[in-house]
Parts: structure tokens; sequence; C-alpha cells
């Protein structure tokens, strides 16, 4: 059976950052930094926001490497941090555009097409509609698990909830996701017609 | 116990024992259908294909770098400074000490000049200072219950 929570080569850089090694702190943020932003723009949708967050997330980690026990996996306690910063990122522009009016916000912000999008081969766009068709604990559970190659235990681990939980959140994902883009990708909509 | 009560409990028990031996199947895409395979594989070639922004290591991280502040730093300054500005604007200019202005003004102490009876007459650069000391009997007058004028150049 697989290791749930496999050894993590972030974990070696961490421990040498905290050893004192002069070179790891550009290793370590480099190493960082791509995961944190993916996690970001998987939860907030948003590449600029996702950015702004990742570098305050990554200094939030800086601050609060030294309280990490090393004998529990470094993933899911890094994870955990990211993912909260998002949340209460995610709760911020709610309030913010419930005071601002939904109304200005489509005014400002209209939806993208999902088909204009495809046709200019903006996949990220694309991934970024099929993604938000997600609520968001049902994105934060496909993004760790099926994007980002976390195990089932630390995925549910860095989610707080249980591994039971987490799969339900899978299946749910994987069944909207199907929906979204079985309409929109045509290599993909090749079943319709069973 | 009846023998029934006995067949039930160990009916039970079987049916418990069945129950906490089920192990879930494993969710992975592999388990599920070829179709939402696809998807999902598609969805994790689209991932691939993000291109994060250059990580930048802030110069404060490093050993010896300014260090951060926090985000209410600048506000904060920026409003002391207003105040600051605000305050020195409303007021008028602070008028400087008269008793330091008269010992850095250079002019004589004030001298007698007269005394006569009860009046004395003190002189100071230009002003001249007449000190009468009320008379008893004097209508509207006090009665002196202070004590006698002294000469303050003495």
């Amino acid at each position: 059976m697989a290791d749930p929570f496999p050894p993590a080569p972030e974990a070696e850089l961490v421990l040498a950052l905290l050893a004192g090694d002069p070179g790891a702190l550009d290793r370590w943020y480099r190493a960082e930094f791509p995961v944190v932003w993916r996690l970001a723009l998987g939860v907030l949708l948003d590449a600029e926001e996702a950015e702004d967050l990742a570098q305050e997330a990554m200094l939030k980690l800086h601050d609060r490497l030294s309280a990490w026990d090393s004998a529990r996996p470094y993933r899911p306690w890094r994870n955990t941090l990211v993912l909260n910063l998002c949340r209460d990122r995610l709760r911020r522009r709610d309030a913010r555009r419930r005071a601002e009016g939904e109304a200005a916000e489509r005014e400002l912000r209209p939806a993208p097409d999902p088909a204009a999008a495809l046709e200019q081969g903006e996949t990220r766009e694309l991934l970024q509609l099929a993604l938000a068709a997600l609520t968001p604990r049902e994105r934060e559970a496909f993004v760790l698990r099926e994007l980002e190659g976390c195990s089932s235990e630390e995925a549910a681990a860095a989610m707080e909830i249980e591994v039971g939980s987490l799969r339900s959140l899978l299946t749910l994902a994987r069944r909207r996701l199907r929906a979204f883009l079985e309409r929109r990708v045509p290599e993909l909509a090749g079943g319709e017609n069973d | 116990m009846t023998e029934r009560d006995e067949r039930d409990r160990r009916l039970t028990d079987a049916l418990r024992s069945a129950w906490s031996d089920l192990v879930p199947p494993e969710a992975t895409p592999e388990a599920t259908d070829p179709r939402t395979a696809a998807c999902v594989a598609w969805m994790r070639e689209a991932w691939a294909q993000l291109e994060p922004p250059p990580a930048r290591v802030p110069q404060h991280l490093r050993p010896g770098g300014v260090p951060r502040f926090g985000p209410w730093v600048l506000p904060a300054a920026a409003a002391l400074l207003l105040l600051f500005l605000v305050r020195d604007r409303g007021l008028p200019p602070a008028s400087p000490d008269p008793v330091e202005e008269l010992a850095v003004s250079g002019e004589p102490p004030a001298e007698t000049i007269h005394r006569e009876g009860d009046a004395l007459v003190l002189e100071r650069g230009s002003v001249r200072l007449l000190l009468l000391t009320p008379q008893t009997g004097v209508p509207g007058a006090e009665p002196n219950t202070r004590p006698e004028t002294e000469d303050l150049t003495r």
C-alpha cells in the first residue's frame, strides 16, 4: 500500500533552511512559490489575486517555518496555511461584492464565454471556468487530490476533513466537471451520443 | 435470555462484524468511468500548462535585509505626519516667553526715581510706574492690610 504521507523533498529544503544553509532560502522559495501560486489560483480563480496571495503566503510560511513540527508531514501543513489564506480572501471578496452590488460587478466584469475561450485556445481560461463550476470545497479537494497529486490522506489533512468526506467531494467535483467539459470541449464530447 | 434472543444476538454480531469488514473502494480516476477519467485527464493537462509568475525572493527575507514593515506602518506614518502638519498650520506661531524676552532684551532693570510718603515711582526704559499705598479713612478705600511696599531695587 502506498505511503499516505510520502516524504516531500520540500521538507528537506525547510530543514536545510532552518539549519542555516545559506542557499536554502532561494531553493525553498523557488520550489514552493509555483505550488503555492497554483493552489491559490485553483481556489481563487484569479491570476493576479493568486500572485498576490502567493507572495503573502510565502512570507507567512517563512515566518512560521520554525513552528512546523518536522515529525509531521510538511505538505498538509503548508497547504492548510495556504487554504486558510484563500478562504479569508474569498470571504472578503464576497463581502466586497455584496457591498458593491452584484449588478455593478456584472457590468464591470462580463462573464467569459467558454466557447470563445476555447476557440482562442485559452486553455487556462477554460480551466478556470471549469473549476468555477465547482463549490469552493469541491475545488479545494479536486485541486489538491487530482491536480496537485496529493494523496487522499494528505488532501484530507490539508482541508482538515475526513478522508471519506474528501472522497464525496471528489465524486461530486468529477461529476460537475464532466457535465461542464463535455458540453464545451469537442474532444471530450465523443460519448454524448452513447 | 430465551433461545430466540440468543439467536438474534448472534445474528446482530455477525452483521456488525461483516459491516466493519467492508472497505470502501478508493475513488481514484482509474476507478471512475472512462469519460470522467478523460475529463480529469484534460484538466490535469491544462493544469500542467499553467505558467506561474517568476518567484522572486523578497530582499527582507535574506540575512541582513531591510526589515519588513507591516501593512499598517506606512498609513500610520502618513497619518502622523498629516497630524503634525495640520497642527502646526492651525496654531499661531508660539510667542516667546516674556520672562526670557526680558532677560535677553538687555534693557536696564526698574529704577526707583522718586519716593515720598506712601508714593513710589519706578521707571524702566520708557515706562514709569507710580505706586500708592491706600490711606485708611479715605471713602471707598480698603484698609491697608498688606505690608509696606518694599524698595524692589534693593
